[in-house]
């Protein structure tokens, strides 16, 4: 190990410089003289930038530093870095154009787990590089995946931006969203202008995810309005649990109750009397 | 069986053969048939490289465990009792909605070359049941004819099965491929079954497949020759005019006289959430499912019922012959036939097993 000035390490190449440095290194560790030595190789600096960036803020002029030798730089850095599966996507694409730039000298499959944790990394990435500019946005934002991405590219630009960009809807939702979006439009052959529009009434609604599930699953809404017609009708503050089947798949409705008194259980058999006569809209939906 | 020669050239680009399986009958046929393909023995798959772990490739094999097992049923639905053979295992059709696509994409066809041990299972299992119907396929997870005329593998079944009565032995195919087994003198109780779709949704979903014409056809040679034919009205699709679209199929059938039918069986499409991701964007898959207690979907229960209910009715005006429902609920046979499967006297030769499994799965 050997120590090296600032304006020594200036002169060092920064093409390894793939790792998000946004969130700084302890000053009081740094103060303390705990941190790892930088990593070079030749010209470059391997890894450190996140020490050498908060050090210097800190006013270090000099840092401890080790020279490694030979293929698989990016390995290295990876190794030290230590965070397979917790990059970002930005942080992912740098790394991939980097191991494209340095070829044979890496190992595909151990740069691939020590990025995610797997063999995928570089099939994922070829993926995405097939994507367009405004999905591949949404990825960096952490706002997409690329299945989701893959999914939907028959959706017009300015509406997966707008959902992209949409308030309130969590990174799931965002994606169940545009799945039923593009599914509505393969169905109806919505164009651009209609899509927008619906897509700015479904964003104002209170549960914009709920709204749109209806819309791509007209039947099952349709059967469920008419089961909670019924059961208002017929149950609402009386005590009576009327349940239908999960998707309306099965044999029959479930009724239940509980009761404490004589007076009460006849109340609540006068009830499920009434309810009698919805009984056939029920069985209509079954 | 025109061009057979060129169909098989694109259907399958190379064969590898397991080691020590190179002299079955079916092995030294298929190198008959297939001149221009090199024939490589190696001694496991793994050792096929990666590039060539697709559908047109064939390894050649031994059957390493039991060839005969129950179908699997599905959870939450009413099972038929069929029993199931491996003898190819993947297809190369291509049919955009096979449930094998979500499990076979980087697999070769797998030929079980070896029927002998097949055929005693099925007599044992058969010899064990005493008088009751067995019935049993080659068709569960793959053709049963599409390489069928190359490898020659359903006809000593069908010999070797032939003595026994209660054995029902189901070739199912999307194929016209029959033509190598109408000669056969002893049949038994073979079926050739015979999977169709209207013609505007086979020329669409089902790749390479016979067209249904052919397949008609093939089927009122088959039972010219003897056979006994089924037919299998499954995946069906729904869209605003299916009436218009399976009726007239139906009614193509009308003249197959109904003591040559074995038996008919219907079921909706279906699929799991694995095989949405491989079919992509078929028109179909727009439709509205919902999960089953299986975690498959499927259209609506009511809708299916109503779909079932037309379909049983057109089928018997139509043949006059058994039909069930394949993977459906409890729920479903009470609304179609108004009563579960065992207590339909006219499917009791097909239902009728082991009580417990003829129950709910």
């Amino acid at each position: 190990m050997r120590y090296m000035k600032l304006p020594e390490i200036a002169r060092l190449s920064r093409r390894f410089d793939v790792f998000d440095t946004s969130v700084g290194y302890d000053p009081e560790l740094l103060a303390a003289g705990l941190f790892p030595p930088l990593a070079v190789s030749g010209g470059d600096l391997v890894w450190g930038f996140r020490i050498l960036k908060s050090g210097s803020e800190a006013g270090l002029e000099e840092f401890p530093a080790v020279e490694i030798d030979g293929p698989g730089k990016l390995l290295s850095a990876l190794k030290l870095e230590n965070r397979a599966g917790g990059y970002s996507a930005k942080e992912q694409r740098t790394i991939y154009s980097l191991a494209l730039e340095l070829g044979e000298d890496e190992d595909p499959d151990l740069i691939s787990l020590a990025v995610s944790g797997n063999r995928g990394f570089f099939a994922r990435m070829k993926r995405y590089e097939r994507l367009p500019g405004y999905l591949t946005e949404g990825i960096d934002e952490g706002r997409l995946d690329i299945g989701t991405a893959e999914k939907i590219t028959g959706l017009p630009q300015s509406v997966c931006k707008r959902v992209v960009a949409g308030h309130g809807l969590s990174f799931s939702h965002v994606r169940r969203f545009l799945v039923y979006l593009d599914e509505i439009r393969n169905r109806d052959d919505m164009r651009e202008e209609s899509l927008l529009k619906l897509v700015e009434e479904l964003l104002s609604a209170g549960d914009p995810v709920a709204e749109i599930c209806k819309i791509r699953n007209p039947g099952l809404a349709n059967f469920t309005r008419k089961f909670e017609g019924v059961r208002d009708r017929y149950t609402r503050n009386t005590g009576i649990r009327l349940e239908a089947p999960d998707n309306f798949e099965g044999d029959g409705f479930t009724v239940s109750f509980s009761f404490s008194t004589k007076n009460e259980l006849k109340r609540k058999i006068g009830t499920l009397e009434k309810l009698g006569e919805g009984c056939e809209e029920l069985e209509e939906l079954l | 069986m025109k061009n057979l020669k060129s169909f098989y050239s694109s259907l399958i680009k190379r064969v590898y053969v397991e080691r020590g399986a190179e002299e079955y009958k079916a092995v030294t046929t298929a190198k008959d048939a297939l001149k221009d393909i090199d024939f490589r023995v190696v001694a496991t798959t793994g050792e096929i490289p990666a590039e060539h772990l697709n559908g047109t490739t064939l390894f050649l094999r031994r059957h390493p465990g039991n060839p005969v097992t129950r179908c699997p049923g599905s959870r939450g639905h009413l099972c038929c009792n069929y029993h199931t053979i491996d003898l190819y295992a993947g297809c190369g059709l291509g049919c955009s909605y096979c449930i094998m696509r979500s499990y076979l994409n980087f697999s070769p066809v797998t030929v079980y070359v070896d029927p002998e041990p097949a055929i005693e299972a099925v007599r044992e299992l058969a010899q064990a049941k005493g008088g009751e119907t067995l019935r049993i396929g080659t068709g569960e997870v793959g053709d049963s004819l599409l390489y069928d005329p190359i490898f020659r593998l359903s006809e000593p079944f069908i010999r070797g099965l032939a003595d026994c009565d209660t054995v029902h032995f189901e070739m199912k195919t999307k194929t016209d491929f029959v033509d190598h087994l109408l000669d056969i003198d002893a049949k038994g109780n073979a079926v050739i079954g015979f999977s169709l779709n209207p013609p505007e949704i086979s020329s669409r979903e089902e790749g390479i497949a016979s067209s249904i014409e052919a397949r008609l056809s093939a089927a009122r040679r088959a039972v010219h020759a003897g056979y006994r034919v089924s037919f299998h009205f499954d995946p069906v699709f729904k869209s605003e005019r299916w009436q218009e679209l399976y009726f007239p199929l139906i009614d193509r059938l009308s003249d197959i006289p109904a003591q040559n039918i074995a038996w008919i069986s219907m079921g909706v499409f279906r699929y799991t959430p694995e095989l949405k991701q491989r079919i992509a964007s078929r028109p179909y898959l727009y439709d509205e499912y919902v999960r089953s207690a299986d975690g498959k979907f499927r259209y609506l229960q009511k809708i299916r019922v109503e779909i079932y209910k037309e379909l049983l009715n057109r089928l018997r005006e139509a043949t006059g012959a058994k039909v069930y429902m394949c993977m459906e609920s409890a729920a479903v046979w009470k609304r179609v036939y108004g009563a579960l499967p065992d207590e339909i006297e006219s499917l009791s030769s097909i239902f009728d097993d082991d009580p417990a499994r003829s129950k709910i799965l």
